[in-house]
């Protein structure tokens, strides 16, 4: 996941910060940011400027669900997973309450059903395969990552196809959302939230501990959980929704295949007042694709001010493949399950939504079987 | 991979701001949209609507 | 022997007739809703004649330029401050109430049994919309007898006639108001038709041909009587709240009825050659705060004669009042930009 060191005496004959990129992503940033205020959105702003700093945050902590995920599946080793928890909870204590209770907010919420799990499941395989989920991939695209470059643009079009197959899953049937604010009120809520986050921590350390692997997170993930989890409840209030990152994707590639002169107005999914609003306007005036453009342009900045950037060899045509179907898959589950590890996992539990842990079950043996098939593609299996 | 990184983070940059730029504006500060009804952020119809229909 | 001849009869008789008919008083010649220089010159001593000078800010001229020189006998009423139009909850230069406007008819010196002649300077197309609106607020307000003296003040002058300078006080008379409902379109009966054009999306340029299955039933339109560049949403009035135009109306530019050379409206042929591209049928007038509509009602409804002709007076002011109601235009965020960075508007 992180950056191929470099030979040291390739690195003494190139600067410490590379200026060129560092440039790019602060003016890239300043521009948008300017557009949008000129819009008279300083909401949209602030979700650009958020993003930037999780990218930047998810960038130097190194904080990885996919790789921490693989470590506790392999391994037993708890500490990345334990570091995702404690920034869903610190997120869940204004999320649940405030969408319950606050005119204009609202959770994440999504039915339970085949959909949900089928989805999950194909993603699971897919982020094991690309070394990266949603997140993951924003900063490590945004850390001058060429392979997540591939996988971001396959996400983007399995995304699209994963619209127009949406509805057919959804007809499989499921229940409606069930969010414990609805069942408990907003702090009952909330209690229930936190209390079935602590028991899966305690399980999971349980878990760790017989496997005799490590537990506790070291500092860096749990500065990078609480600055995440705080900026969670920030994107929260500037967007009035959780943080959501393929929702973005799906738009960008349904702009792409209509200027490629595909007509998507027909397809059910692009019916629906939201896509379809979000297809006949500006990327700029979608939370999510602020959110993902912020995070991408943080990481670069970080990954510039910190050493060569996008010096790396490209790795072997057998890796570019796992992150080319890592991504396509990715795309796909993410539409069908109704989001990836942030969306539907991180804004679901943080919303007190069950479809959160139901989405997090389902990608388990998704990842499972996505650990088998790495070594195929020669990539490590932890 | 340097440079083929720049040309795409370039060309994606001039997109955007391509997309945006042609977009259609009303002039004033628009309201976030409302997904009253919906079921999930993308929109999706609750599947107790679905059966209903 | 005298023989009668009965051709020489006839005339004389025909002569004497119009004589009689010549010199009876204005009040029975059928009321023009377009007035002559010469018609005015010819009825001045008319008492029942109210000569309503509207000069306003808005041509330059205002009050001043009426207490220098004005038609003898004239009245005058500033257009934009005497309180023609009122503000209304959060709508600027909307219709007065029925009350506001008896006592404002009323204090002018105006009541039912007089023929009102209002008079504006005559400098230009918008300078006419103050007296189309004018005038149709006082049909609003149940007045039987309006006309507008075309060419103004300016034509006035031009044909040689004498003026008078200083102030005619009005001598406050009692008008009772009655609201003639069948001029003036509701926000609500906007909605309704811009809903209906919208979906349809039909094309709505060219009269719908008579004798289609719908004939009796003709589709309303919404005619936006204000420039293209504020139609297409390149340009907007303080008034209006957002850029571009009511979704399904269609464009006509009110200054396009007026002959700026001759400042008066165009000859009747050439306006009708002009309101053909508005189709037949019932027609709602509107711009951005129903002061070029009123030319636009003034043409269609009263010297074109056409039927179901209103005007919806809040306009853009009062529809872009509410931001959930929808507004189509053409402009794009690169609009936004150039204004923002000071070359675009």
């Amino acid at each position: 996941m992180t950056a191929a060191v470099t030979e040291p005496a390739a690195s003494a004959r190139l600067p410490r910060l590379d200026w060129p990129f560092l440039i790019a992503a602060l003016l890239a940033l300043s521009l948008l940011v300017a557009l949008v205020m000129i819009d008279g959105q300083p909401a949209a702003a602030a979700l650009l400027v958020s993003g930037f700093a999780l990218g930047v945050v998810f960038l130097k902590a190194e904080f990885s669900f996919t790789a921490s995920w693989r470590r506790l599946i392999v391994r037993g080793q708890a500490d990345g997973f334990l570091g995702g928890l404690l920034l869903i909870a610190i997120a869940a204590t204004v999320i649940v309450p405030v969408a319950a209770t606050v005119q204009g907010f609202g959770g994440t919420i999504a039915p339970i059903g085949p959909s949900l799990v089928i989805g999950a499941f194909v993603f699971g395989i897919g982020m094991q395969l690309a070394n990266g989920c949603g997140s993951g991939t924003l900063y490590t695209v945004g850390g001058g990552s060429g392979r997540m470059l591939v996988t971001l643009a396959l996400f983007i079009a399995g995304s699209v196809i994963g619209s127009l197959h949406l509805p057919a899953f959804l007809s499989l049937g499921g229940i409606d959302p069930v969010l414990a604010s609805n069942h408990l009120g907003p702090w009952g809520g909330l209690a229930a939230t936190l209390a079935s986050i602590a028991a899966v921590a305690a399980a999971i350390v349980a878990y760790a501990r017989k496997k005799g692997a490590a537990v506790w997170p070291a500092r860096k993930i749990v500065i990078g959980a609480i600055l995440i989890g705080l900026l969670c409840i920030a994107v929260f209030a500037a967007g009035r929704h959780p943080w959501s990152v393929t929702f973005g994707f799906t738009v960008w590639g349904a702009k792409l295949a209509t200027l490629a002169g595909i007509d998507l107005t027909g397809a059910e999914f692009w019916q629906w007042p939201g896509p379809k609003r979000a297809l006949g306007d500006s990327i700029l005036s979608d939370t999510s694709s602020l959110t993902d453009i912020g995070m991408i342009l943080g990481a670069m900045a970080a990954a510039a001010a910190a050493g060569p950037f996008a010096r790396n060899a490209w790795p072997p045509l057998k890796s570019l493949l796992a992150a080319a179907v890592g991504g396509l898959l990715m795309g796909w589950g993410a539409r069908i399950g109704f989001g990836c590890n942030i969306g539907a996992f991180v804004g679901g539990v943080a919303s007190g939504s069950l479809h959160g842990w139901v989405w997090f079950l389902a990608v388990l043996p998704g990842c499972m079987i996505g650990i088998r098939l790495r070594p195929l593609f020669g990539l490590s299996r932890e | 991979m340097r440079i083929a990184y720049a040309a795409a983070f370039l060309i994606g940059f001039v997109a955007l701001l391509a997309d945006h730029l042609t977009s259609p504006s009303s002039g004033r500060p628009v309201s976030p949209e409302d997904f009253a009804g919906a079921c999930a952020p993308c929109g999706a119809p609750c599947p107790s609507s679905r059966a209903a229909k | 022997m005298v023989r009668i001849d009965p051709s020489a009869f006839l005339r004389a008789a025909a002569a004497a007739v119009l004589a009689v008919v010549l010199s009876l008083p204005a009040a029975a010649d059928p009321v023009q809703p377009l007035v002559s220089p010469q018609w005015l010159k010819e009825r001045l001593s008319d008492p029942k004649i109210v000569v309503l000078d509207i000069r306003s800010a808005l041509d330059g001229g205002g009050v001043e330029a009426y207490r220098k020189a004005h038609i003898p006998g004239a009245i005058h009423s500033d257009y934009d401050k005497a309180g023609w139009r009122v503000t209304r909850g959060d709508v600027p230069f909307m219709l007065p109430s029925l009350a506001q406007l008896e006592k404002l008819i009323g204090e002018t010196g105006i009541d039912e049994d007089d023929h009102v002649v209002v008079v504006p300077a005559g400098v230009h197309a918008t300078d006419f919309g103050s007296a189309a609106r004018v005038y149709w607020t006082l049909k609003v307000a149940g007045h039987p007898r309006v006309s507008i003296l075309d060419g103004g003040v300016a034509a006035w002058v031009a044909a040689g006639y004498a003026v008078e300078s200083g102030a005619k006080a009005p001598s406050p008379k009692i008008f009772t108001a009655t609201l003639n409902k069948t001029l003036l379109a509701a926000v609500g009966d906007v909605e309704t038709i811009s809903g209906t054009s919208a979906a349809n999306s039909a094309s709505q340029s060219g009269p719908l041909t008579v004798g289609s299955a719908h004939a009796a039933t003709l589709r309303p339109a919404l005619l936006d009587g204000r420039p293209a560049s504020f139609f297409a949403g390149k340009e907007r009035a303080p008034s209006a709240k957002a850029y571009g135009h009511i979704p399904g109306a269609i464009n006509v530019d009110s200054a396009a009825f007026y002959d700026p050379a001759a400042n008066r409206l165009r000859s009747k042929s050439e306006l009708e050659a002009i309101a053909r591209s508005v189709p037949a049928g019932p027609v709602v007038s509107y711009c951005n705060t129903g002061h070029w509509a009123a030319t636009n009602w003034f043409v269609l409804s009263e010297v074109l004669g056409r039927k179901q002709v209103t005007l919806f007076d809040g306009s853009m002011a009062e529809w872009t009042a509410d931001g959930r109601r929808p507004v189509a235009s053409q402009r794009t965020r690169w609009d936004d930009v150039k204004k923002a960075l000071g070359f675009g508007s």
